[in-house]
């Protein structure tokens, strides 16, 4: 697999680099915005890892440039991520908080290749949901929404340590899309989707 | 503007405002009952006169000065304003005095006479009447006290106006000089949270760095003594910094505040501890009314649910209770466990204190912040806790 790793600490991407690599993975590092640019005239990754403090070029224009080509993203913050991260102008595909392990990392990319790659387009209540997009109609919805959306409408159940950001957020988003449905916790259920007019 | 300062100008002029107050009205009864005492002994001298001023009475004799135009002044009978009529038994009305007042003769017999079954007072707001028998009459007396009465409301009137104009004055002079009182905390309590803020950052990233590789090198040298203890304390780092972080999440006073059923929060929370309590061997006894809502952050409260079931799983041996009252105007929270705490002592309440971890908590994980986020959460939702620890038990009470 072909990672991209844009990230402006050089011993983060070192590390990050040489962790990937002893895992099989084709790594295309990146120190600032322009080479992370430069790398992707030649070559699109499978997926790309990008430091939200990307110098030279802002992470948010490599990202937009990555969506253009359907390339999911993962971006590092060192901020708590809130509701205001996964629903703003941003659009990647996931976000992970600082300090976080390798492994963490290869989950989240896990399941944004997974969904890129497998990811299916459904309607939910007569709205489109594309997986391998990351969008719920118009809207940018993280793998973490994408996953919630998928397990509730199969039945299952989503885990209650489920954050309450990517619930809020996805229910904001779910708003906006006019999908006439919430998620909310029931007791000694768990997350369900629940009508408007409930 | 920071709490502490706007509480500090808030109670200093809620404290000016009683002050004023009750300045205000003492001075304003005690300037009315005098007006009111003042006119019954004019009255009253009127009534030893049966109805007019008596010449004989000492208080007329020359020598008074003439400016005392108070009650005894040789002047009173001039510029007393009022008038005096008698009524016999059969109702029929007789004029005594009638001094420059502004009734009509038919105007004062009607109001004399509807005052007859009273006996002292005042009478179309600014008259004052007194009513009193001799022999086979009844008087009534009203006396006019226009001028004495508008003096004590222009003194009335001057006195809120100056207390409003004083009011406003300290309270522009208490937020200046707030200003300079708190400034320089306002601006160490920033300097703080921004220092706080830049260490967590400059911490996060080196930590990655650090357990990443680590990693590595178990994965390209086999793990070892070393990488473990690199790995476990790159891990406690990260778990402290993440604490640190969600600490931001409760002091977060911008957060919107919308509707929250904490009760569902509370529920979500036991429905991911119970397991895990259960699997300890710790019973879980639950009692949460339904549908309690406050205005806050579903984050921040969410978070505080659990992190009580968090410190409840911790220290709990075999016994947690958890209960969610909603009563009249605010719920109460009480989580109970049987944690064994050695020399708990009266200030019990130190445990929400940060980084504070009492003598049992030395064995467990932990970095003493999860009661003191819990704290900062219920003190920005307005609400007021409490730890106890008695009869084995350790309580954490909360109203929101």
């Amino acid at each position: 697999m072909k990672i991209l790793l844009a990230i402006s600490e050089r011993d983060l991407l070192t590390s990050l680099q040489k962790s990937f690599e002893l895992d099989g993975h084709t790594v295309i590092p990146a120190f600032d915005g322009v080479q992370a640019a430069a790398s992707l005239q030649n070559v699109f990754p499978d997926a790309a890892v990008i430091y939200e403090k990307l110098t030279r070029i802002t992470a948010g224009q490599i990202t937009e440039s990555l969506n253009k080509n359907d390339v999911p993203s993962v971006i590092l913050t060192v901020n708590r991520i809130t509701e205001d991260t996964l629903c703003g102008e941003s659009t990647a595909s996931s976000y992970l908080a600082f300090p976080f392990s390798p492994d963490e990392l290869k989950a989240k990319l896990d399941a944004v290749i997974r969904l890129k790659k497998y990811g299916t387009a459904h309607d939910i209540r007569g709205v489109r949901i594309d997986e391998q997009r990351f969008k719920l109609g118009e809207t940018k919805l993280t793998a973490e929404e994408i996953a919630i959306l998928a397990r509730l409408s199969q039945n299952k159940t989503v885990p209650n340590e489920c954050p309450f950001i990517y619930i809020n957020a996805l229910n904001k988003k779910l708003a906006s899309e006019q999908c006439g449905f919430r998620i909310e916790y029931v007791k000694n259920i768990g997350y369900r989707q629940v009508d408007h007019n409930e | 503007m920071n709490k502490a300062r706007k509480r500090f100008i808030l109670y200093a002029i809620l404290a000016l405002f009683v002050l004023l107050t009750v300045l205000i009205s003492v001075i304003n009864v005690i300037n009315f009952t005098a007006v009111s005492r003042d006119a019954d002994r004019v009255t009253e001298m009127i009534a030893n006169g049966r109805g007019t001023f008596a010449r004989e009475d000492p208080g007329f004799q020359k020598g008074v000065k003439a400016e005392d135009d108070g009650p005894g002044s040789s002047e009173l009978p001039y510029s007393a304003r009022y008038f005096t009529f008698r009524f016999n038994r059969g109702g029929n009305a007789e004029e005594v005095a009638f001094n420059t007042v502004s009734y009509t003769k038919e105007e004062a017999e009607t109001l004399a006479r509807s005052l007859q079954g009273n006996s002292v007072g005042w009478v179309d707001k600014y008259y004052r009447y007194r009513v009193y028998t001799s022999g086979d009459f009844t008087y009534v007396t009203v006396l006019d006290q226009t001028r004495e009465l508008r003096l004590s409301f222009r003194i009335l009137n001057i006195s809120i106006w100056g207390a409003l104009i004083v009011l406003c004055v300290c309270l522009a002079f208490l937020i200046f000089i707030s200003r300079k009182l708190f400034g320089p905390l306002e601006e160490a309590e920033r300097k703080q949270e921004k220092f706080i803020s830049e260490a967590e950052n400059r911490l996060k990233v080196p930590l990655t760095v650090i357990n990443a590789n680590a990693e590595i090198l178990e994965k390209s040298s086999g793990a070892n003594e070393c990488t473990q203890s690199i790995r476990r304390s790159a891990s406690s780092m990260m778990t402290f910094t993440k604490q640190l972080a969600d600490l931001s999440l409760a002091d977060d006073g911008t957060a919107k505040k919308e509707k929250c059923d904490i009760s569902l929060l509370f529920d979500r929370a036991v429905d991911i501890y119970s397991p895990r309590l259960a699997e300890k061997g710790v019973s879980l006894k639950t009692d949460i009314d339904d549908g309690a809502v406050i205005a806050g952050s579903k984050n921040a409260l969410g978070r505080m649910a659990e992190e009580l079931m968090e410190n409840a799983f911790k220290f709990a041996e075999k016994e947690c209770r958890i209960a969610l009252k909603k009563e009249e105007g605010h719920i109460t929270i009480t989580i109970a466990n049987d944690a064994q705490i050695k020399e708990a002592g009266k200030d019990i309440d130190r445990v929400f204190d940060r980084f504070t971890r009492l003598a049992n908590a030395d064995a467990k994980p932990g970095n003493g912040l999860g009661l003191s986020f819990v704290k900062d959460t219920v003190k920005n939702h307005n609400g007021r806790l409490k730890a106890e620890y008695a009869d084995g038990m350790f309580t954490v009470r909360i109203v929101l």
